[in-house]
């Protein structure tokens, strides 16, 4: 299966550049096979093309919810922007929209985003960014390699145990669309996200 | 009683900007500004900075032609270096330019300006844009998004990546090309010239839908500006600054880019942030002249390629006597992408752009640089001076959209009077006062060095000041 991997954010701009630089460690792995990684500063218009090629699209982004260093998954369903919107402030989803205009093709795709908590000037993450990258390489890879799947369930959000990939459960639980739910711990702790 | 009509804000253009129409007692249009409500000021906060961080420090003006700044930028610091700057690097900067005038005009080209073209300028403005294009003509839309695609890969593999890339340093470029890279780039150069071909004979079809604009869109004479090579043929990297009459008679030929203020300076109108350029010898506002691919069309004598020099004779042929219009600004676009395909391939088929030598160093060896390219838009210039130490003391950018800012003004008021009369506005209306703008592609974050958003304003003003009418987007 094709995979596109599209990180992105300003790598400028503290934790907002999270996702490109997932995007750039990523791309620097030879071992991936039939993985297309794309690490830009934000979305554009032309990526269409690239996702009409794929069969999986990963978009890897910061985000602005929740608590900083939060890791997490949802499916991503095409859903037309506003024209204006297109050009400085296009959604993954409105990105799929477009493919699928274009292209008459849409491939499942998965938004993974990593909660930043500064976004000043600066080249440098945040404690929670920087103590979060290895959990969400582990995840972006096994979502790559079909190990886990964001997608069997469109539209719900999937969350990722503390201490995963060293624990030996399943490290995504579907949570449907209700508010994310706890996540039970083998040490018993209550954790939210990863 | 007089009135103002206020067309606020802008659409489909790089930056925020509005549009006030003065009317008067008789209801009739009396005058038109177009306002540039953005400022950031790159040139102050530069000073300080040593000249070599000059290329990289302008690129971030814009997101859309940040190699245009590197360009200008990186031959001012040639400048300061008083180096010969090895040939390799000269080509393949004017390639990653070539690059840059692909994407930017694809972009300005199908994104911003071919909703008008295939829905009409009348038609509903929630479906005139990409979005409803892409619905209307999907190939046109995927050919636009894979000329642009061309474009910005040409820059990413010469330069890293598409936006603000740093190869282009003081002295040259900062790593030569790589076989596997040129040939990537030649692969990719038919598919782009068989789409433009295929839409220069869709859009010359497409004119007669347009008279009345063609008519109206800033069509007056005037003077033009821009970059001529050795032979007369369209440049865009070096060359003498040329600056032709309405008749096309020759002002100034100058291959020194120092001179420039000898022959244009820019005034200042408190209304607006953005300076207006223009010939000295003519005063302000009377020196009005126009940059940009249009203008680089009338320049030149010959494009120089012989697929655009095909095209420029059959454009020359068709335009009649609205040759002076700035709807063929669009024409002129498509014109130079054929052209900058061409010129990629030539240069890059000569084993010499292999070359590794690329970069000349040295330490500062003069105070004042100035380097003089031509953006997508038009002519840009940027002047430096700096202390002994190479710590920038000043900085002086001249943006092709300042060198337009006089005909845009005329441009607006004249499709105004053609298409605006009473106190309401319609979307036609609106929208006609806009594209006059859109045809001319204006970057306003360039143009005043601003952090700009994409919005356009339209007020209608009564003379006492009342606002009589505003449409906002």
């Amino acid at each position: 299966m094709s995979v596109l991997v599209l990180g992105y954010g300003n790598a400028s701009c503290g934790d907002d550049g999270v996702g490109w630089q997932l995007g750039c460690d990523l791309d620097h792995d030879l071992l991936l096979e039939n993985v297309q990684v794309l690490a830009r500063h934000q979305l554009t218009i032309e990526l269409a093309t690239e996702i009409s090629a794929a069969e999986l699209v990963i978009f890897v982004d910061a985000s602005i919810d929740g608590t900083p260093g939060e890791i997490r998954c949802v499916s991503v369903e095409p859903a037309p922007a506003s024209a204006l919107l297109l050009f400085h402030h296009l959604t993954p989803a409105a990105l799929m929209a477009c493919a699928s205009a274009l292209y008459g093709v849409c491939p499942p795709a998965i938004l993974l985003t990593i909660t930043g908590g500064a976004f000043g000037y600066g080249e440098q993450f945040s404690d929670a960014v920087r103590k979060a990258l290895p959990r969400a390489q582990a995840l972006l890879r096994a979502l790559i390699e079909g190990r886990l799947s964001g997608n069997d369930s469109p539209g719900h959000e999937v969350a990722m145990v503390e201490g995963w990939p060293n624990d030996t459960r399943s490290p995504l639980e579907t949570i449907g669309s209700d508010p994310i739910r706890p996540v039970q711990t083998e040490e018993g702790e209550k954790e939210t996200l990863v | 009683m007089t009135r103002n009509i206020v067309v606020e804000p802008v659409t489909r253009i790089e930056g925020h900007a509005k549009i006030t129409l003065q009317l008067g007692d008789d209801g009739h249009v009396h005058d038109a500004r177009f306002h540039v409500t953005q400022v950031r000021g790159f040139e102050k906060f530069c000073e300080g900075r040593p000249f070599y961080e000059m290329p990289s420090l302008m690129a971030r003006i814009c997101g859309i032609c940040p190699v245009s700044h590197l360009m200008a930028s990186a031959k001012a610091c040639d400048a300061l270096l008083a180096v010969r700057i090895p040939e390799t690097a000269i080509q393949l900067r004017r390639v990653m330019n070539l690059g840059q005038i692909i994407q930017s005009h694809a972009l300005s080209f199908f994104y911003l300006s071919s909703p008008d073209f295939l829905l009409g300028m009348d038609s509903d403005p929630a479906k005139r844009n990409v979005i409803g294009l892409i619905q209307a003509a999907p190939q046109l839309g995927r050919d636009g998004i894979r000329l642009r695609q061309i474009g910005q890969t040409i820059i990413e593999l010469l330069g890293g990546k598409r936006i603000h890339p740093a190869w282009v340093v003081p002295g040259g470029v900062s790593e030569p090309l790589s076989k596997e890279k040129r040939d990537q780039i030649l692969t990719m150069l038919p598919d782009a010239q068989a789409i433009v071909l295929g839409t220069i004979d869709w859009f010359r079809d497409e004119l007669d839908h347009f008279q009345n604009e063609i008519a109206s869109f800033a069509n007056f004479e005037s003077m033009y500006m821009g970059l001529v090579g050795p032979n007369g043929e369209i440049e865009h990297y070096n060359g003498a600054l040329r600056l032709v009459d309405p008749k096309g008679h020759i002002l100034v030929d100058d291959r020194n880019p120092f001179h420039y203020a000898d022959y244009i300076a820019e005034a200042i109108e408190p209304w607006t942030y953005l300076k207006f350029t223009y010939y000295k010898p003519m005063g302000y506002p009377n020196g009005l002249y126009r940059v940009g691919p249009l203008a680089r069309l009338k320049v030149a004598e010959r494009c120089g390629t012989p697929l655009a020099d095909e095209k420029l004779v059959e454009f020359r042929s068709i335009v009649g006597e609205a040759r002076n219009s700035s709807f063929h600004y669009h024409y002129a676009r498509l014109i130079e992408i054929l052209h900058a395909v061409e010129k990629v391939k030539e240069i890059l088929s000569d084993p010499e752009i292999l070359n590794p030598r690329v970069r000349a160093h040295a330490e500062p060896n003069a105070t004042e640089g100035v380097g003089i390219s031509e953006a997508p838009r038009g002519t840009l210039i940027h002047h430096y001076t700096t202390d002994d130490n190479g710590l920038i003391t000043s900085a002086n950018l001249i943006i092709a959209t300042g060198h337009n800012n006089l005909a845009m003004n005329r441009g607006v008021l004249q499709v105004a009077h053609r298409f605006v009369n009473g106190n309401q506005l319609t979307e036609g209306m609106l929208n006609r006062l806009e594209a006059v703008i859109r045809a001319f592609d204006p970057c306003l974050s360039c143009s005043t060095h601003a952090l700009g958003h994409m919005p356009m304003e339209v007020e209608l003003v009564a003379p006492d000041g009342t606002i009589v009418d505003e449409r906002r987007r």
